[in-house]
């Protein structure tokens, strides 16, 4: 049961093998036999002179992140990536989605589907294939769309999970909204689920819990591979109580994302901290819970700042006018905890019906997963992958600055010339507006 | 000659089109399938005792006289049930049920959800599109698990061959343990097989069947339906009868009948206009000079008189004209007329006609003023009077 990655632009081929690394160095530094080979089976294969070669393919429109990539990974003396895995071109995309999606995509189809397919064949069975990218770049989330539908027509029944890089708010790219509208739009009709890092939290967590003074990119991808790493690697599910779920991708979406109008996803990560001070702290699961449930219903992105006058309204009228009482309501949540006795702490506390949308059955609404290996050096590790209103707010907000530089017709000939139309504009804005409408009125 | 040659490639290819049906419903086990000349000579309405019967027929006993009932109709109402209902596809479901072992649709008929739409709010419907997407995720679930299997079993087969020559070991240990139950599906697989290439084939040439079907339609209407247009054929003929054409008859001559009664109804019913029992005396007096006017004018009007035939003039002999003042055209010879009585009854219809004039403009005015008037802000200004 192995999953299959697909690393796109600059933004995938830098949290991509923060990924591969952070799974290599907790399942080898597990005490954990089963673990290991499964976690190992999952993201590596294993080539003919023994080293471990990860389960990727690795596409970009200028060499330079490839190579890095490539060369750090064999450098690490650890795993590598597969000679023929990548497929780079000299010319990026220059930040422009419909330049990716419209001229490189297509140009480069035929490479890139056989790359996929044969990585895909190297999988006895495929639990699923994961696609890292930027929501708002111009290879990784324009040539990334492009080949996430090739992905689908190719594979229309395999689990498609990407994700997505979100820009800072305060932007770094002109059209970095008119990219993500783009993305977010043509993603949701293609992919199973979206699961979204914003790089504001990311950047908070690092400098406010990791105490990092000078955050690197690297610094902020290590705590996203992180996060996903802790969702990714094996555990044991309501399916699969006893062995490690060969099944992850497809139990993970059918407990969150059955509903084709809700696919985006959330992690909430317990706790997190400098690797310095990971030796002097000792966390109890009541406490890590007690704190992440409150995440959950305000908001919170980071245990730091917690707003705890926020509550589960008692009233189920007040449950779906839930604008000003700061209350976050949720589709689903997947709780996944790593560490000693994860299998007998008390999640009751998430399984509360005024939680969750009240037409969803109470079994649906929350799942729990856990492994007794530790994670990464956490004693205790708690993982909250949600499907609630929580992204409203970052999404509202690049369709609003979207829509605004779209009625002045701003660099919108930059799309055009390369064949998307006012017209496809109009049709993401649309889908998009219908999205943060089904999630306001979960 | 050539269209000769084109109607001959036309006939073959409506036999192979045909023959390809027969496969296919012979493939859904049907019973005695006709061949394809037998839907030929249907399409002339041919009578033929060569079996038919049996099939195009299941009931004859529900018409009055299967006699009556040409071999066309049969053949139009086979069309019709054919093309109404999914009838192929409901025996091909039926079939495939029987033989699929490959399929989870194999497992049987899924009941049959009783699901009261009416009474769902908005939040059972979502309830059941995210049931629905679970099952869908659970199938891909599943589809992925098994294609695994496969592809462990097809590994593990490999080895075998390669460790020992023995070819008892085989993938699967049912059938290791029963070969004959391995006969046996491989035989179902192969007839649902043949089924499923026989409609692959149905379907492919389906459209030039209804093209044919059409030209079928095209002569029945053009010799059985006009007859019944005529509605001369006697009664019993008519009520024997179960075609479609007949009926269609049949129906006419009902409509007809229905006619004559409403006509006789008519007359007999005293006239509403007459009813005038609300009316006073002067009133009535008053509405009936009005219309014996306008019955009057109308038939000044409307009836030929003898200046409305062709004449021919010519001049009377001096001798005859002093007759002229004397009188009208009786005292004439028939066919001929004098000038002057012509010019008379002329100058009478010229009369009659501006008179007529001047009340269709009269009328017209008022007609133009009450909808005037009914236009607020606006002054009509009438046009001077002529």
């Amino acid at each position: 049961m192995s999953v299959v990655s697909v690393q796109l632009g600059q933004c995938g081929n830098q949290v991509g093998p923060e990924v591969f690394s952070t799974v290599y160095e907790d399942s080898s530094g597990a005490n954990a036999r089963t673990y290991k080979q499964c976690s190992n089976e999952r993201f590596f294969r294993e080539s003919s002179d023994g080293v471990l070669v990860a389960r990727a393919v690795l596409i970009d429109m200028e060499p330079k992140v490839i190579s890095k990539a490539t060369a750090k990974a064999s450098g690490s003396g650890k795993w590598r990536y597969g000679e023929n895995s990548h497929f780079c071109q000299k010319q990026g995309s220059g930040n422009n989605w419909a330049n990716g999606y419209c001229i490189h995509g297509p140009q480069h189809k035929e490479v890139v589907e056989d790359l996929l397919r044969r990585e895909v064949e190297r999988c006895d069975r495929l639990a699923g294939i994961f696609a890292m990218m930027s929501v708002a770049g111009g290879t990784g989330s324009g040539v990334g769309t492009y080949v996430t539908q090739c992905l689908r027509d190719a594979y229309p029944r395999s689990f498609i999970l990407n994700h997505l890089t979100w820009p800072y708010a305060s932007g770094e790219v002109i059209v970095q909204n008119y990219n993500s509208v783009l993305t977010l739009s043509h993603l949701y009709t293609l992919s199973d689920a979206l699961v979204v890092h914003e790089n504001d939290t990311v950047h908070k967590i690092c400098s406010q819990l990791m105490n990092i003074k000078h955050i690197s990119m690297s610094d902020l991808n290590k705590v996203i591979a992180h996060q996903l790493g802790s969702v990714l690697q094996p555990a044991y599910s309501p399916d699969s109580p006893v062995h490690y779920s060969t099944n992850p991708m497809g139990e993970l979406l059918s407990s969150l994302v059955c509903h084709p109008e809700y696919k985006l996803l959330q992690v909430l990560n317990i706790p997190h901290m400098s690797r310095t001070s990971l030796a002097y702290s000792a966390y109890t699961w009541p406490g890590l819970l007690k704190h992440l449930r409150q995440m959950l219903i305000a908001n919170a992105r980071m245990e730091e700042g917690i707003d705890w006058k926020v509550c589960v309204p008692s009233n189920p009228a007040e449950r779906t006018r839930n604008t000003h009482t700061g209350f976050n309501k949720s589709l689903a949540n997947l709780l996944i905890l790593r560490g000693k006795d994860g299998s007998s702490a008390d999640v009751g506390a998430f399984k509360e019906t005024g939680l969750y949308v009240p037409w969803l059955p109470v079994d649906d609404t929350f799942h729990t997963w856990h492994s007794p290996v530790p994670f990464s050096g956490y004693e205790k590790l708690a993982t909250l992958l949600s499907n609630s209103q929580s992204l409203l707010n970052p999404l509202d907000s690049i369709v609003k600055k979207a829509w605004n530089m779209f009625t002045s017709r701003a660099y919108i000939h930059q799309y055009t010339k390369f064949g998307i139309s006012e017209e496809d504009f109009l049709e993401s804005f649309t889908m998009l507006e219908q999205i943060i409408s089904s999630y306001t009125h979960l | 000659m050539q269209r000769k040659n084109e109607e001959f490639t036309k006939n073959i290819k409506a036999k192979e089109v045909i023959t390809t049906l027969c496969k296919f419903l012979s493939a859904l086990d049907v019973e005695s399938v006709p061949t394809a000349e037998v839907f030929r000579r249907a399409k002339f309405n041919k009578p033929d005792a060569s079996g038919y019967g049996s099939w195009w027929v299941l009931q004859p006993q529900a018409c009055e006289s299967n006699l009556d009932i040409g071999s066309r109709d049969l053949l139009l109402a086979f069309g019709w049930l054919i093309a109404s209902g999914n009838l192929l596809e409901a025996l091909l479901r039926e079939r495939f049920l029987q033989l699929d072992v490959l399929s989870s649709a194999a497992v049987g008929l899924p009941k049959e959800l009783e699901l009261d739409f009416n009474s769902c709010e908005e939040k059972d419907i979502r309830r059941l599109q995210w049931q629905y997407g679970k099952l869908k995720l659970q199938w891909r679930s599943l589809f992925t698990a098994q294609q695994e299997q496969a592809k462990l079993t097809d590994k593990a087969r490999s080895l075998c061959y390669h460790t020992s020559s023995s070819p008892t070991c085989y993938p699967s240990t049912a059938y290791v343990s029963d070969p004959a139950a391995l006969e046996k599906d491989i035989e179902r697989i192969q007839s649902l097989n043949k089924i499923l290439e026989a409609y692959l084939a149905w379907k492919n040439v389906e459209p030039m069947f209804w093209c044919w079907m059409d030209s079928v339609i095209d002569g029945y209407l053009s010799d059985g339906y006009p007859e019944g247009l005529g509605g001369v054929r006697p009664k019993e003929d008519v009520t024997q009868s179960c075609s479609y054409g007949d009926r269609a008859r049949r129906s006419l001559k009902r409509l007809e009948k229905m006619l004559l009664k409403l006509q006789t109804k008519q007359q007999d019913t005293p006239d509403v206009s007459a009813d005038t029992t609300g009316l006073n005396h002067r009133q009535k007096e008053e509405v009936e000079k009005k219309v014996t006017a306008q019955l009057q004018s109308f038939s000044l009007v409307n009836t030929p008189t003898a200046t409305d035939r062709g004449f021919t003039p010519y001049f009377q002999k001096p001798q005859a004209s002093g007759s002229r003042k004397g009188d009208s055209s009786h005292a004439q010879t028939p066919g001929t007329l004098q000038a002057s009585s012509v010019l008379k009854e002329l100058r009478n219809r010229k009369a009659i006609l501006k008179w007529e004039i001047e009340l269709l403009r009269q009328s017209c005015r008022d007609e133009i003023l009450s909808k005037v008037n009914t236009l607020e802000g606006l002054v009509f200004i009438s046009p001077f009077k002529r």
